[in-house]
């Protein structure tokens, strides 16, 4: 069932076209990764499903609603993530979370009763009463993410809830965000690290200059593009004979041979990994093999000839 | 409902924040008793048997003086709340932005009230100041801090720094307050007419001595609050004019 979705949604910055003409659908309990490198649109595109930024064409529907600026009957029932975070320093992680709370509604036993879940959830209860920016990187991503659940939303919109923090922040966070939704909320990831999308995203759209290039399940994305496995051979005994063999197989684009090792690409599908071993046992053994399957970086790269993120960017 | 609940975020967030009491509460309650104490102690003891008309100038002077720098105030809630990124985490709300955003106005003028009442009162209850009417000099503390919050929210719109419209806030407020005396002094007619109807600042004044004992005059209290009023209805209309255009 689909959730909510965005039909031809263009917003324009003066001459600059934000959004240019974007579809995206949103399934009931998903977990829906919004892939593109910075500027793609992806948070502009979340303001607009949001109804915090007015369109200039298209039609965007949440719950079965239309939305438009402050359509309260829509943002009770959402959760928004922001990509910077956004908590109010001078309260305590407690005082945050019952403030946005109250502004959903709530009162009395049930605010509380919330409250205390999301710090447990997010691992901030034993810190309920320190103020966030006493708190290092990872917990005041992690009080952010807190800020939007307490009124326990339909549709959670996660803004690069990641960005410049620890591995193990990391982790606790991706692993939450499944957790959430196997409570049922559906969840709209956006990032521009590909590996997270991998790991945690049902479905995948792929955004560029502003539009959606590609969507789908993992699997089918890599699927849509032409690529080549590359297979790293370790030869126990390498020799020039082992090399003339391999060039030989049909489909082997290139052999590079540095000491034992030896890096062969072929055509995709070509199921030349198997070749490759039976050759090399004959030439005396295979000390290590391992082949490199293309991934979403690859697809983003065939798809806009262009990398996700600058290679100068730390992680 | 929704408002009160904004209301008291804001008005809590007023009282938790150091540099914030420090500056509207510590410090003008610490001038008001320093500048009495040194008045009072040089001055001879007939001049305030019952009540002390230099102790009441000053106590009131400086109240006012707070009331109208405590513009920062909105500054501060605009810019870090509605100019920033917190913006977009408050627009999702169920909670409009017009009522954020008036209930912090409604907020930082409470806040500003009870630090300006506190400093009457202190110098009611320990230096001799006299009060004359408590419904006049609480409309006029209230009408200063309606107009300080309004040229907070005028300087916040049309500047793009938080740090240059909180300064510009102030400097108006000094030039405002300390021009009284300056104009008075150097420009008899023009500056006594200034100084007397001609800022917001002096209007207040007027109000709250006219209501006081060296002139009991209601009449002239009343022409106080009226022009402060008008003042702050002048400034409300720009505000929505400027704010229409350049909505936050
Ligand atoms: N308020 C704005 N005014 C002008 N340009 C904007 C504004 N917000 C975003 N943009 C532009 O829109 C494009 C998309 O931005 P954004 O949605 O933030 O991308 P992403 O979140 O994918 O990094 C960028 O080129 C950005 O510079
Ligand atoms: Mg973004």
């Amino acid at each position: 069932m689909v959730i909510a979705s965005m039909k031809n949604v263009v917003k324009r910055y003066g001459e600059m076209m934000a959004l240019d003409h974007l579809d995206l659908e949103i399934q009931q309990g998903e977990i829906l990764g919004l892939l593109g490198p910075n500027g793609a649109g992806k948070t502009t595109a979340i303001r607009a499903l949001c109804g915090l930024v007015g369109v200039d064409g298209g039609e965007i529907s949440v719950f079965g609603l239309a939305q438009g600026v402050n359509n309260v009957l829509i943002k009770k029932d959402m959760g928004i993530v922001t990509q910077e975070i956004t908590v109010f320093t001078d309260l305590s992680a407690g005082e945050n979370l019952r403030y946005f709370g109250s502004l959903y509604g709530l009162r009395g036993a049930e605010l509380s009763q919330n409250v205390a879940r999301v710090l447990e959830f997010v691992g901030l209860s034993e810190h309920a009463k320190k103020r966030p920016s006493k708190f290092s990187g990872g917990m005041q991503r992690r009080l952010n993410i807190g800020c939007a659940l307490v009124h326990r939303p339909k549709l959670l919109i996660m803004d690069e809830p990641t960005v410049g923090i620890d591995p193990q922040s990391r982790n606790h966070i991706l692993e939450s965000v499944k957790q959430i939704t196997a409570e049922g909320t559906t969840v709209v990831y956006t990032s521009h690290y590909m590996e997270e999308v991998q790991a945690i995203c049902n479905r995948i759209a792929i955004m560029d200059a502003g539009r959606v290039i590609a969507g789908g399940t993992l699997d089918e994305l890599v699927g849509r593009i032409q690529y080549e496995d590359t297979v790293r051979l370790t030869a126990v005994m390498p020799s020039d004979a082992l090399t003339e063999d391999i060039r030989a197989i049909s489909g082997v684009k290139s052999v590079v041979v540095s000491g034992s090792t030896y890096v062969i690409v072929s055509g995709a599908d070509s199921g030349n990994l198997n070749r490759i071993m039976e050759i090399a046992m004959r030439h005396g053994g295979v000390a290590n093999i391992s082949a490199d399957k293309p991934n979403l970086e690859d697809v983003f790269l065939t798809l806009t000839g262009k990398k996700l993120r600058d290679d100068k960017e730390g992680q | 409902m929704m408002f009160f609940t904004v209301f008291k975020h804001y008005l809590k967030r007023a009282c938790v924040e150091p540099m914030g009491i420090l500056l509207y509460v510590l410090l003008p309650v610490g001038l008001v008793v320093l500048n009495n104490l040194v008045y009072l102690t040089s001055a001879a003891e007939y001049d305030y048997v019952v009540y002390s008309t230099a102790t009441t100038n000053q106590t009131v002077f400086i109240a006012m003086l707070f009331q109208l720098i405590g513009g920062t105030y909105i500054v501060d809630y605009i810019f870090l709340d509605f100019k920033s990124e917190r913006r977009w985490r408050l627009l999702a709300t169920p909670v409009s932005l017009n009522t954020h955003f008036f209930a912090a106005i409604a907020a930082s003028i409470v806040f500003l009230m009870v630090s300006n009442l506190l400093i009457l009162g202190i110098g009611h209850f320990f230096f001799y100041v006299y009060l004359g009417n408590f419904a006049m000099i609480f409309a006029a503390l209230f009408f200063m801090a309606l107009f300080a919050q309004l040229l907070g929210v005028l300087l916040s719109l049309t500047l793009e720094k938080k740090a240059t419209a909180s300064i510009a806030v102030e400097v108006i407020a000094f030039v405002m307050s300390f021009g009284f005396f300056v104009f008075a002094q150097s420009l008899p007619v023009v500056g006594g007419f200034l100084s007397t109807y001609g800022t917001p600042f002096s209007a207040g004044m007027l109000a709250i001595n006219r209501s006081g004992f060296y002139n009991p005059d209601m009449g002239g209290a009343f022409l106080g609050l009226g022009i402060l009023i008008a003042f702050t209805a002048v400034m409300a209309c720009v505000v929505a004019i400027i704010g229409r255009r350049r909505p936050l």
